[in-house]
């Protein structure tokens, strides 16, 4: 192999070390902030700096190579425990892998400025960390020394670590056919890997038989033998328990020792959605509590209570109403995670436009710490993408042009988040040509459409900007219309200014929180409503002859039981509408453990929609937990369904 | 004609490492892209030395060797160590696992050849 071929095929391997390295990094920087690092994430991150720098040095690549040794070094550092960075170095990591891939793509051409750069990067990033004592195993388990021979220093480290931790560990055997055995392990390698951690794999003993293969694998898992029994004996494995760890150490010394590699805190994993679920149990606890205050205080002057005793009452009552406001708000703030791996992305992003159109752009960040709900961040990936790389191809001018119009040839693009009360700002503003308002008129009166106070903003307009003469002319990309659709559809909104010629600003004004719900839209009374489809068993149509009165209790026969039967209309308060046709649309809802039907008027669809909260401090309605935004700038309240249900049983 | 077994993830390496091991006479090589790739091809053919990284993913350096080693039909070939300086503890561990020698990346041409050599006493 001559030289020009291995360089070539270093580059090309080095190129998707990276991008792999650098989406390996993301899910880093989310997992590190959410306070647990995967072992297996971190290890295979330290992994391809390892590589990088293997492939460097074989092809002569010092420069590279120095960058790589030293970024691996510290990775090493981290996956070993002795190195706990912060958000900050973490969000680093992205910039030392872009960097890599820098002068991967111009290799052996000389990236000496970047290389030094990115090696006073690493440097400062560094810092010591006491190392957390490693306790030997002797005695907590049942382990030969043959096999933590065969361990390397990593993965010794990784089964200590477990110890310490109080992790269960199990030794799964398992034998193989040795012509094809590769299936089968790797099979029950994904299985463990994905519900604990594989730390070591080693050869199995006593296989008599030459044409087949044993493996022994070290696995640690935080499930009980009765679960990992099962578990490996659906490989044809057989896993053995060989931790035995004494109770009282359980409890005491790793509640107080500093926390292990990549930890911020010890923590759990929580589904979003159960955090949803939380928040609006806690809304409807504290709907009952204020309930009951206000029958206690009815009731006091009947009591006889002194004037002192009622003050008191109200003065609880008070308390606990602010502990269940304070509770909600803590359960909605776990929700909220930063914008820094966002921007991370976002900067990739615009590098990578940047060099495929040959312009030269700076992607600046400010406000990476401002915190938004995980639902939001997730839904503005693709709007933020696509403003990005609008404000790189259409906004940023060609370097001549620039040149031509005495500016920087490097374009500038600011992403920035500002956080305002109960809403954040996101912005991304270019310093290129702006926007051609006279264009935008002109295509505005072609199609007939109304000019409105602000005639920018028709750049949001269906259709509108993919008009390819605006797009060019104006400085736009396409699909403007989407990013607004999409913002809006979560209760954000967008906006633009733009001077000609200084450049343009394209912001999203997004709300902080946001609740996930499956909710069913439905019309009662005229107007639309949701309900939460985990409050619902089914939908029916109920004859309207089959609904029986009887003592001001109304039924109908559902499935061979008669359900109590209810109109949301009237449920609301709402005023009775001419009744139409000989079937009434019904949900079949949950109350507790009974099912109650609840006509309407008509049925609309399910979808999976963000629930905006009706504010912290604002006035809590009865019966409603939030509301939908619907289209045309529409709003359906949703309904609290269980407690409405139960407030129709009381009386 | 000579078997070598060259065991290593970077494919560019794993390249190289053959390209400079054929220039030998009467010498050729199968690679692997891991330790578990390793296993599978030893019952396929006869291996007269194995070449092997430590870093990888699946089955390391380091738990390929003890198969190796325990195995009786594999136990007595030759093994030597492809390691960085970062991975010298690891490397103290192969050799006591029972790996023959080892080299230390970057290496020049001509030392990974004469290590070659001595362990297949050409």
């Amino acid at each position: 192999m001559d030289d020009s071929s291995l360089l070539k095929q270093f580059v090309a391997e080095a190129a998707d070390l990276v991008e792999s390295l650098q989406a390996d990094l993301d899910g880093l920087a989310e997992q590190h902030a959410a306070g647990r690092v995967n072992p297996g994430l971190l290890n295979r991150v330290f992994r391809a700096a390892h590589s990088i720098k293997g492939m460097a040095g074989m092809a002569g690549l010092e420069e590279i190579r120095d960058v790589a040794h030293r970024f691996e070094d510290l990775l090493d550092e981290m996956r070993m425990g002795r190195f706990r960075p912060g958000p900050a170095a973490v969000a680093a990591f992205s910039d030392v892998a872009e960097g890599l891939g820098r002068l991967v793509a111009e290799a052996g051409r000389g990236g000496g400025r970047e290389a030094a750069r990115l090696v006073a990067l690493v440097e400062s990033l560094r810092s010591e960390a006491p190392a957390a004592p490693e306790e030997d195993p002797a005695g907590a388990v049942d382990l030969d020394d043959s096999v933590r021979k065969t361990l390397t220093e990593y993965e010794e480290h990784r089964l200590l670590e477990n110890i310490r931790e109080r992790r269960p560990l199990y030794d799964v055997r398992v034998a193989f056919d040795l012509m094809a055995f590769d299936t089968g392990f790797r099979a029950l390698n994904d299985e463990l890997t994905s519900t604990g951690e594989v730390i070591g794999t080693l050869p199995g003993v006593g296989t008599a038989d030459p044409m087949q293969i044993a493996f022994r694998i070290l696995y640690a898992t935080d499930d009980p033998p009765e679960v990992v029994g099962p578990r490996a004996a659906a490989h044809g494995a057989e896993a053995r328990l060989i931790s035995h760890y004494p109770e009282a150490a359980a409890a005491g010394p790793v509640a107080e020792e500093e926390t292990p590699a990549g930890l911020a805190a010890p923590s759990v994993r929580v589904e979003m959605l159960e955090l949803g679920e939380l928040a609006l149990l806690t809304q409807r606890l504290a709907l009952r509590a204020s309930e009951l205050i206000s029958v206690y205080s009815g009731l006091a002057p009947a009591a006889g209570l002194t004037a002192r005793q009622q003050f008191d009452l109200k003065q609880q009552g008070r308390v606990i109403e602010r502990g269940f406001l304070e509770l909600e708000e803590r359960l909605v703030d776990l929700r909220l995670v930063p914008l820094g791996s966002s921007f991370a992305r976002a900067r990739r992003l615009a590098r990578k436009v940047a060099l495929e159109l040959g312009r030269e752009v700076e992607l600046v960040t400010e406000g990476d710490e401002v915190r938004l709900d995980k639902a939001i961040v997730d839904h503005i990936a693709e709007p933020l993408a696509h403003l990005i790389s609008n404000a790189v191809d259409h906004g940023v001018e060609p370097p001549a042009a620039r040149r031509a119009a005495g500016k920087p040839e490097a374009g500038r693009v600011l992403l920035r988040a500002e956080s305002s009360g109960s809403r954040v700002v996101i912005s991304v503003t270019d310093d290129g040509r702006g926007l051609d308002a006279g264009a935008i008129l002109r295509a505005a009166a072609e199609r007939g459409l109304e000019v409105p106070a602000d005639p920018l903003s028709l750049i949001f307009e269906p259709g509108f900007s993919t008009a390819r003469e605006v797009s060019s002319v104006s400085g736009r990309g396409v699909g403007l219309d989407a990013v607004a659709a999409s913002v809006r559809a979560f209760g954000g909104d967008v906006g633009v200014a733009s001077e000609p010629g200084r450049g343009s600003t394209f912001s999203l004004n997004l709300p902080t929180t946001l609740v996930l719900v499956s909710a069913f839209l439905v019309e009662a009374g005229g107007f639309p409503y949701a309900v939460d489809v985990n409050h619902l068993s089914e939908l029916g149509l109920v004859e309207r002859a089959a609904v029986s009165d009887s003592a001001g209790r109304r039924t109908v026969p559902w499935r061979g039981e008669r359900l109590p039967f209810v109109s949301m209309a009237e449920m609301l308060n709402l005023p009775p509408r001419p009744e139409a046709g000989p079937r009434l649309p019904c949900l079949i809802a949950r109350a507790g453990d009974r099912l109650a039907a609840v006509a309407v008027d008509r049925f609309v669809e399910e979808r999976e929609t963000l629930v905006k909260t009706l504010g912290r401090f604002g006035p809590r309605l009865k019966g409603v937990t939030g509301a939908i935004d619907l289209e045309g700038g529409r709003v359906a309240l949703l309904l609290d369904m269980p407690g409405l249900l139960a407030g129709q049983a009381a009386p | 004609m000579k078997n070598v077994l060259v065991v290593e993830d970077s494919a560019a390496i794993r390249a190289m490492i053959v390209s400079i091991v054929e220039t030998l006479p009467d010498i050729k090589c199968t690679d692997a892209e891991d330790g578990l790739a390793a296993l599978k091809a030893l019952p396929t053919e006869k291996f007269d030395a194995i070449l092997t990284d430590i870093n990888m993913p699946g089955l390391t350096g380091l738990e390929l060797i003890s198969f190796v080693r325990c195995h009786p039909n594999y136990k007595s070939i030759p093994i030597i160590i492809i390691s960085t300086e970062k991975t010298e503890a690891d490397r103290q561990r192969g050799l006591a696992l029972g790996a023959s020698d080892y080299i230390t990346k970057p290496f020049a041409p001509g030392d990974l050849q004469r290590v070659v050599r001595e362990h297949l006493g050409l």
